[in-house]
């Protein structure tokens, strides 16, 4: 039997910044990360939800520490990147997760100002982000940058154009850098949700959540944030050194799902 | 109003949900479960939007009742006002309020009778039962018990409750509800059209349904038969106008036998066929009225239930002897429906709505028939602002299409497609827009009628639906 090579299955004692980690997907993949061994570098921009997932990981005994971070300051962003990268000697991973949802009609009022607050935190940050971290992962062996866009980024639903647009710019965006960071080893990847239980869904009622699930979704039920940041993991691994460009759904077979 | 995207893009539509929730009226409900609800979310003038934000014209006021159309800031306020003021008191037992007796006064004003009092309702499907009920106690209270028969039309229309769906003459309301009651018959409708013999002409037609009412009143006697009850122009039975000289040769038979005669005015009611009632169109003369609808534009749901001075003044010498005059809904006057409606007549006087109707009523017949031409339409009919084409296999013959082909259906549908909302009877084609439409909604109205019709035709001619 010929040698199979051993890339490494895993993130233990990499360095990974992850924002909006208070809540949702994000705080799952911290506890993940931190979990398999990595040191997380948690943002968000509400600080105490933050400090509360890293005592989580903390009295789970992993390595974590917060920042409150709102990436929507473009400042903020390069003082917390090169603070957290200081603290653990660089940086292997970067997960942009934080989001904001702002549905509305194209012709409402408050449309403009919506649009301007969804593709800045969305989209804007995403590369504000990146271009922050990139020093740092270029010193990295196995450099890794995970969007989290939607699959709203693939397909769309009426009255969330501002959204829409702003995730399927997360896609361009994560194809334009694979493709123009590919030459430097760097992956760029990113996952679409589909409907998972976080703050952010969590005024839909449960039985509504059902019947939703039951009606589109392959695997007919909600995703767990855990379900998201093991696709996450999966993307950031070191052995996952060849993938790069992609646009992941992670939504229980919502996309492929016809009929 | 800003919900987050993700609550309503991994929610399920309303039109998911329903299927959980609700047990529709009046619809095939398995083809329902297979193609789910269109949603309406949202209305201005005669205009209204689905869940999606595609915009239709309203070309059927709803269920023939937005008069007004949608989105009259001033009956948002009369409600909102009321609201405030005095949401709920009731008629019973002595107490009253100024928004009942302020629309009574202004329906005793308005009314095709003299000297009518209002009993109100909340549904024409009510009022209609009130009707029979009435009549009933009235006839009880005269004396003669055995007077409580009531006919109807075939096609007729008068709801679904357990009397107003006996006096309706149409086989869905009735089959597996186990009705018509016992004391309800009905009689041929009075459409030309279908219903005449080959070669009859209208006067002909007309006295043999003026001889058959009298001889159904004969055979079942006189003495047992209470009242007739009639549309002045039939509506969901298929938007039929009776002929010229059929309601004044029926009254001449009630007359004879001592008949009342109930004027269903749910519909025709409130300009609809250019008149303020249907009774002055189609030359009528009723004992009571029955209105609904038309009467708040459908705003809050209120219908009323007149009748003269002398038919009350029987019911109130009967207390003498009977104690409480037992009958009213929780709901009978409203003050929040009560004063809609008021503010709703008041409107359509300040915006002289009938003769508006009027006006654009012919215009819009004049248009309607210039589809008598088509290939498909065997007939286009209507008066005022209701009208109706009838889809025929062939137009010689007047052979209808098969049901289960479902003509009308594909023909809405394409109505549907082209922003129109229609309703299909059968293979009929109704048409009752809003009474504000104008000269251009009109020509909107039917511009869209005659694409969704073309194709139809080219379906037809395709084999669609003849399998
Ligand atoms: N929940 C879903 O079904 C779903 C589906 C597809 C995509 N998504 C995406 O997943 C990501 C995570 O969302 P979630 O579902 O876990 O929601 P969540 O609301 O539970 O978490 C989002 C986190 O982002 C933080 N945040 C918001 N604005 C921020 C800012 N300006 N700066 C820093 N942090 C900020 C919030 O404080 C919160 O902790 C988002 O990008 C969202 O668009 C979610
Ligand atoms: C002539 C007529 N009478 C009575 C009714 C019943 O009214 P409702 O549906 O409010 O009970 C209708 C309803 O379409 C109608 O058209």
């Amino acid at each position: 039997m010929t040698e199979l090579s051993t890339l490494s299955r895993s993130i233990a004692g990499r360095t990974a910044l992850i924002t909006g980690c208070a809540s949702g997907m994000g705080r799952a993949t911290a506890k993940l990360f931190a979990a398999e061994g990595a040191h997380v570098a948690a943002t968000d921009i509400h600080g105490e939800g933050v400090r509360e997932t890293v005592a989580e990981i903390e009295a789970a005994g992993r390595e974590a520490a917060a920042w409150t971070l709102d990436v929507g300051d473009a400042g903020a962003i390069r003082r917390v990147v090169d603070e957290a990268a200081a603290r653990y000697g660089g940086l292997d991973i970067l997960v942009n997760n934080a989001g904001i949802s702002r549905g509305g009609p194209i012709d409402a009022d408050e449309y403009e100002e919506r649009w301007q607050e969804t593709v800045n935190v969305l989209l804007t940050a995403h590369q504000r982000m990146i271009r922050a971290a990139l020093p740092y992962l270029r010193q990295s062996d196995s450099p890794r940058i995970v969007n989290i866009a939607s699959t709203e980024g693939l397909g769309a639903t009426a009255m969330n154009s501002a959204y829409s647009a702003a995730k399927t710019g997360v896609i361009g965006l994560t194809r334009g850098l694979a493709v123009e960071l590919g030459r430097e080893g760097i992956t760029v990847n990113c996952i679409c949700p589909g409907p998972i239980r976080t703050a952010m869904t969590a005024r839909i009622p449960e039985e509504h959540k059902q019947i939703y699930a039951r009606r589109r979704t392959a695997l007919r039920r909600y995703g767990d944030p855990e379900e998201v940041a093991h696709g996450t993991l999966h993307l950031c691994l070191p052995a996952s050194s060849f993938i790069t460009g992609v646009a992941l759904p992670v939504d229980g077979g919502l996309t492929v799902r016809r009929a | 109003m800003s919900l987050p995207a993700e609550a309503t893009v991994f929610a399920p539509s309303t039109s998911d949900r329903d299927q959980l929730a609700v047990l529709h009226p009046s619809t095939d409900l398995p083809a329902l479960r297979r193609d789910g609800p269109l949603v309406i979310e949202q209305g201005k003038g005669i205009r209204v939007r689905d869940e999606q934000g595609r915009e239709y014209i309203e070309g059927m006021a709803g269920l023939w009742c937005t008069a007004l159309g949608y989105g009259v800031e001033e009956l948002a306020d009369a409600a909102a006002e009321q609201i405030r003021k005095l949401s709920f008191s009731h008629l019973f037992a002595g107490r009253s309020h100024e928004p009942a007796v302020a629309l009574a006064e202004k329906l005793r004003e308005m009314a095709p009778i003299a000297n009518a009092k209002a009993f109100f309702g909340t549904s024409g499907s009510d009022a209609n039962d009130t009707q029979v009920k009435l009549v009933w106690y009235c006839n009880n209270a005269l004396g003669r018990p055995e007077k409580k028969k009531i006919i109807s039309r075939r096609r007729g229309y008068h709801g679904v409750s357990l009397a107003a769906g006996s006096m309706t003459g149409l086989p869905t309301f009735h089959k597996s509800f186990d009705l018509p009651l016992p004391q309800f018959r009905h009689v041929t409708c009075p459409h030309h059209y279908r219903d005449a013999e080959p070669g009859e002409t209208e006067a002909e037609f007309t006295a043999r349904l003026a001889a058959e009412l009298d001889e159904l009143i004969c055979a079942e006697g006189p003495e047992t038969v209470a009242a007739f009850i009639a549309e002045p122009v039939l509506g969901a039975g298929g938007v039929v106008v009776p002929p010229e000289g059929y309601h004044p040769a029926i009254q001449e038979v009630l007359d004879e036998h001592d008949v009342l005669l109930i004027d269903d005015e749910v519909i025709c009611g409130f300009g609809r066929l250019g008149t303020p009632f249907g009774a002055e169109a189609m030359d009528m003369k009723p004992d009571t009225v029955s209105v609904a609808k038309a009467l708040s534009s459908a705003y809050l749901p209120i219908s009323a239930v007149l009748v003269p001075d002398g038919m009350v003044d029987v019911i109130v010498e009967a207390g003498e002897r009977w104690g409480v005059f037992g009958h009213g809904f929780t709901y009978t006057g409203h003050p929040v429906c009560a004063a809609v409606a008021l503010r709703a007549l008041e409107l359509m006087e300040e915006r002289n709505l009938f003769a508006h109707a009027a006006r654009v009523g012919r215009y819009f017949q004049a248009g309607l028939r210039r589809f008598a031409g088509h290939p498909l339409v065997g007939e286009a009919r209507g008066v005022g602002l209701i009208g109706a084409c009838e889809l025929v296999a062939d137009k010689e013959t007047r052979a209808a299409f098969p049901v289960h082909r479902g003509a009308g259906a594909y023909c809405q549908d394409r109505c549907l497609d082209h922003g129109l909302i229609l309703r299909a009877l059968g293979d009929t084609l109704a048409f009752c827009p809003p009474l504000i439409v104008t000269e251009s909604d009109i020509d909107e109205i039917l511009e869209r009628f005659g694409r969704g019709l073309d194709e139809t035709l080219a379906w037809v001619e395709a084999g669609g639906g003849a399998s």
